[in-house]
């Protein structure tokens, strides 16, 4: 064949191997709302791609006869075979299935799709799944979920603390609708501030990040927001034992402009006001008490349809913590004087996001997402305290008040914009970038005394920093590119630059997925992941309280660093169930401890001297078996892992500079949850999970102190020996939790009868240990015996609860 | 305020359980306990306990009488210390400014063990500087007696005078090294005999790292530190000016009247000690300070210790005293 030949030759066949594109949206056909990772398969070439979070897919292919398959779980698939003659725009809406109605997935939104996917270490839940777990006090709780995933412990009893592959609970990027959501808790800890009632969907990465993240070690939570219901107004409510619930979406334009509102309340103190009540009619000299904690959660979005092919989307999230008191009372203490006394208290600590969104289809290739973001977190405490004092012989008349405040807390204004791009079936590209503006605010103390006494001592003082400013960029870009039919590869890196106080830092993050198709149901994985993170939590307990300060990198203190690798095998088992086996090694740098007995309790000031600079290590392996469908469905994860610290830098060691493990450095963890639908009317799940104890430092020596000269003379104390920190493991916990759901359709929707039970067998698992003294009496001698006792505090015995709902 | 805890009592929707578990541990060995601070100029001497494991329950720990203590001053053996009785260790070195200090204890059945420090010099005091501010002056009054109207009468019979000493302790701090100092202010009159008549004194200073401006706020604002401790890390080998105050109440009796034994000029003198701590007695001050704290939550304190093998500290301090005489 001459040249000439083979160039027309060529020439025809790149024009008949035209690639056309097919991009839209896929959403659920009754509800309108977007299907996030829904699967779009073209049978013929074997490829395919999954929607993002927008419900947005756009696969480009080089034929022009096309066999596609739409699927998502819990959804009927749909099957369409076309012929083609340009690039096509093709919104697909899926019924939801009655058969699948309850199933779980995870891992990946569709059978297999664990197997297919380049990513690694990630595992996407929907809210749905989340509301079928039983919880502590029947109160649906999203990270409580997440923490029954391999990789994924909780703190404390209860705690909805995450500690994610051996790093920290501060080092979590929480995404609320893409914006950082900084204190995730209610409930010094108990629960979180995620209502699932709003939640669409949740994804959570613990390694192999794509580039499009960054700013936290340990992992990602990104976390949608219902759109709302296009079609009719829906909702539901539900009274529980710690609070209510009340849910509302609908049209406003329909098939245009959607809401959802979601509002939820504890009712805990309105509850115990008939009490306070009680007491003041008992104590003649005490009126007007007062006093209660309450949470609340509310969630708002608006979507509004600008264009087929523009969307506005408006979140937001408001929620409080607060504790309150307060109380009159007055005493005649002789005929002459009358005191009256009034005291107020109030604590309020609490998050507020809200995200402005515009989605644009530049074309069907490029699809683009701008994003405007506020987030704050505040913490503010008073209480007033107001006196009069009234003397009739001689006349006299006094006035005081005392005024303690502290408040403090951070706020963010941010900008973002990301774009997806598929140029061919082999290219997934995905880049953007983003600029945040923190603004912290440090503990402020305001410290007032008053009095018409002009002897008494006055004072009026604000005492603390002043707001610390800080300036946050990210760029990012990423591509999932097919090499061949076998690998699949993501290649990205993130860029990230911090500058606070005239100190400037930035960071280059490689990332790197990589799989290999070893079957149809096989697969190998290895991902890679350096992070970095600007930001600390300044806390030095063990349970989350509202005073814990975020405090941005110093120039003494230096960004916290991660590098992880992970590697795992993923196998589809007979199209029922997904099974994976993940190890992972992560080095952290940087990380701060405080040195032995620095207090931090709410103060920002001065705090580089108080903590030390160290480095981490924690490595493990994962296996998760889940099974997605069908009337039984649940998983099955354990966790082999450990986590170490060393701070060994000179002047700022701890434990003598050796290596030690990590709070909840745990090598058992095992979680199995359940779900089973008996009927149509009636469902029952459960949970058990079984992890080794935590650690906790005991000092396993006591021994004489000298007496300390200018003290007190010849006396000695008994110290403690600590040979290395958390030196001592608490007995295992395990803990099963059951529930069951009465569904009935009565005239306008169903109603659901939930009845469950936190800790079933009763299991008094181990919150705190401390070392005691118990003296008895001993008749024989006639003497009391002492002897040393260790003791268990065990937080929550069964805890049954019911609640009722009712969906319309 | 009392219904206050009450009221937040309320609060608590949680009832912990409580009971003793076994402990599953590993049983550790007792150590030997090396304990010694000595001023500078006073014979070295050392007291050698042993520890226990902390489920056992005992008054008093056990003293260890059989040990061979040997002490090496500037690298060279000095001695071997003499057993003095109840774990008692002394010797004839007397504790000199510079020196290194270094022994090596064994004993039966315990691991050797040592402990090394070097000796603190005396604090280079420039002056002191002070300034007194006078708040309020209130006569005593007292002694009520009816006379012939049979009506009360009163009388001063003193004055007592509220004020506050502003002191500025300027010192010299010796280059090239870590120095660590100790700030102690006390009345000269002894009340009892347990108690050094120590003065609560506002560290105002940057140095102490303690803001007790906000002490009584809502908020714990930092801890206090409880021994007056501090280092030269902000000053060093310069000429530092301390800054610490103290309130006084002086009391004044006329002279007709002593006031159950009182000399009442006593009440005006003061003495400042300005210590120099060798590290590891500061670093256990620091440390045995925090070890007991009432937060649950918290992570516990390592006690530091210089003895290795064992536990325990081997440390020194001197005094450098400066008398303050207030006149009003």
């Amino acid at each position: 064949m001459k040249p000439v030949h083979l160039l027309i030759f060529a020439l025809l066949y790149s024009l008949s191997s035209q690639a056309i594109t097919i991009s839209g949206h896929i959403t659920d056909a009754t509800t309108g709302e977007t299907l996030i990772s829904a699967s779009v398969f073209e049978q013929i070439t074997g490829k395919g791609t999954v929607s993002n979070t927008y419900g947005f897919y756009s696969l480009t292919l080089p034929v022009t006869t096309v066999n596609l398959r739409f699927s998502y779980v819990g959804y009927g698939q749909k099957y369409l075979s076309l012929r083609l003659k340009r690039d096509t725009v093709l919104n697909i809406k899926l019924k939801p299935s009655n058969t699948l109605n309850e199933v779980t997935v995870l891992g990946g939104s569709t059978p297999g799709a664990a197997v297919r996917e380049s990513q690694m270490s990630a595992i996407q839940i929907p809210a749905s799944q989340i509301r079928a777990i039983p919880t502590l006090f029947g109160e649906t709780d999203l990270i409580k979920a997440l923490q029954l995933l391999p990789g994924v412990q909780a703190g404390t009893e209860g705690s909805a603390g995450m500690y994610v592959r051996g790093g920290g609970p501060d080092e979590n990027l929480l995404l609320l609708d893409g914006v950082p959501v900084y204190n995730v808790n209610h409930l010094f800890g108990f629960f979180s501030v995620f209502n699932t009632d709003a939640v669409k969907n949740v994804t959570l990465y613990k390694g192999n990040f794509p580039a499009r993240f960054g700013g936290r070690l340990s992992s990602v939570v990104d976390i949608s927001m219902n759109d709302g219901n296009d079609q009719a107004i829906h909702g539901n409510f539900s009274i529980g034992l710690i609070s209510s619930k009340f849910n509302l979406e609908g049209p406003i334009t329909k098939g245009k402009t959607t809401f959802n509102v979601s509002l939820r309340r504890t009712y805990a103190d309105l509850l115990v006001q008939p009490i306070i009540k009680i007491m003041d009619a008992q104590d003649g000299s005490v009126s007007n008490s007062s006093a209660g904690y309450y949470f609340y959660d509310f969630n708002g979005k608006i979507c509004h349809r600008l264009s087929d092919k523009d969307r506005l989307y408006l979140s937001y999230y408001m929620g409080d913590d607060a504790i309150y008191a307060g109380f009159r009372e007055h005493y005649t203490s002789n005929v002459n004087e009358t005191d009256e006394g009034r005291m107020k208290l109030g604590w309020k600590w609490g998050n507020m996001i809200s995200a402005l969104r515009w989605n644009r289809v530049i074309n069907n290739k490029l699809f683009m997402n701008t994003t405007a973001t506020f987030t704050r977190y505040r913490f503010d405490m008073d209480i007033n305290y107001q006196e009069k004092k009234t003397q009739s012989n001689p006349s006299t008349y006094n006035e005081a008040s005392q005024e303690l405040g502290y408040q403090s807390g951070i706020s963010d204004y941010g900008i973002k914009s990301d774009f997806d791009y598929s140029p061919n079936p082999d290219h997934e590209v995905k880049f953007g970038g983003g600029y945040t503006n923190h603004t912290f605010r440090p503990g402020v103390s305001v410290t007032k005394l008053s009095s018409t006494d002009t002897s008494d001592f006055a004072i009026d003082t604000v005492i603390g920093d002043r707001n610390i400013l800080s300036h946050e960029f990210q760029l990012y870009a990423e591509d999932n590119v097919s090499l061949g039919d076998y690998v699949k590869a993501n290649l990205g890196v993130h860029y990230s630059a911090f500058n606070v106080q005239g100190q400037f830092y930035q960071s280059v993050e490689p990332r790197l997925g990589l799989r290999i198709l070893l079957s149809d149901k096989l697969s190998a994985k290895a991902g890679f992941a350096t992070m970095t993170q600007y930001i600390h939590l300044l806390s030095n307990n063990n349970i989350s309280l509202p005073t814990d300060l975020w405090v941005p990198v110093t120039k003494r203190i230096p960004p916290m660093k991660s590098m992880q690798v992970s590697a795992g095998l993923f196998y589809n088992l007979l199209d029922v169930a997904d099974v994976s086996v993940e190890g992972y090694f992560k080095t952290m740098d940087n990380l701060i401890e405080y040195k032995d007995g620095a207090s931090f309790m709410s103060s920002s000031t001065g705090w580089e001297d108080k903590v030390c600079l160290g480095s981490g290590r924690a490595y493990g392996l994962e296996f998760l078996i889940q099974k997605s469908y069908g009337k039984t469905t649940g998983w099955l994860g354990y966790t082999w892992s450990k986590s170490e610290r060393t701070f060994d830098r000179p002047g700022q060691m701890l434990n003598e500079g050796k290596t030690f493990s990590a709070k909840y450095d745990r090598r058992h963890d095992i979680s199995l949850t359940l779900s089973h639908k008996l009927t149509e009317r009636i469902d029952i799940s459960g949970t058990w999970v079984y992890y080794s104890g935590n650690c906790a430092t005991l000092a396993l020596q006591n021994y004489e102190g000298p007496a300390i000269p200018d003290t007190y003379a010849n006396f000695t104390s008994s110290n403690g020996y600590i040979n290395s920190r958390n030196n001592y493991r608490f007995n295992a916990y395990h803990r099963m939790d059951i529930g069951i759901n009465f569904h009935k359709k009565k005239k306008h929707g169903t109603r659901t009868w939930n009845i469950s039970a936190y800790n079933a067998y009763d299991r008094y698992n181990p919150f705190i240990v401390y070392p005691t003294t118990v003296s008895k009496y001993d008749p024989i001698t006639d003497k009391y015996i002492t002897t040393k006792k260790l003791r268990q505090v065990s937080l929550f015995p069964i805890i049954p609860s019911i609640s009722y709902s009712y969906s319309f | 305020m009392k219904r206050l805890p009450l009221l937040l009592g309320i609060l608590l929707l949680f009832a912990a359980c409580e009971k003793d578990i076994e402990f599953n541990g590993e049983v550790t060995n007792p150590l030997m306990v090396i304990n010694s601070l000595v001023a500078q100029d006073s014979l070295f001497e050392i007291k050698v306990t042993k520890s226990r494991f902390f489920m056992q329950y005992e008054d008093t720990f056990e003293t260890v009488k059989n040990a061979t203590v040997e002490l090496y001053v500037n690298g060279v053996l000095s001695e071997t210390m003499t057993h003095a009785g109840n774990g008692r260790y002394t010797s004839n070195y007397k504790v000199t400014d510079g020196d290194l200090i270094r022994i090596v204890s064994q004993a039966p059945d315990l691991k050797t063990t040592t402990a090394e420090m070097r000796v603190a010099p005396v604090a280079d005091v420039v002056k002191l500087d002070t300034t007194m501010v006078i708040h309020s002056r209130y006569p005593i009054i007292n002694y009520p007696y009816y006379g012939e109207s049979n009506a009360s009468v009163y009388d001063t019979i003193g004055w007592t005078t509220y004020c506050t000493i502003n002191c500025k302790l300027t010192f010299r701090d010796p280059p090239g090294s870590e120095n660590f100092y100790r700030l102690i202010v006390s009345n000269k009159k002894q009340y009892d005999y347990y108690s050094v008549n120590h003065v609560r004194y506002k560290k105002d200073d940057l140095v102490f790292g303690e803001k007790e401006q906000n002490s009584g706020g809502i908020i714990d604002e930092g801890g206090s530190n409880t021994y007056g401790t501090f280092t030269n890390e902000l000053f060093e080998g310069k000429t530092y000016p301390l800054t610490f105050s103290f309130d006084v109440s002086y009391t004044y009796y006329l002279d007709s009247i002593q006031e159950g034994g009182f000399n009442r000029s006593e009440n005006a003198e003061y003495v400042i000690d300005l210590q120099t701590l060798s590290k590891s007695y500061y670093l256990y001050l620091i440390t045995s300070s925090k070890y007991s704290s009432d937060d649950m939550f918290a992570e516990p304190v390592q006690i530091h210790s210089n003895v290795i093998g064992g536990t325990g500290i081997v440390g020194n301090y001197s005094h450098r005293l400066i008398p303050l005489k207030l006149s009003f």
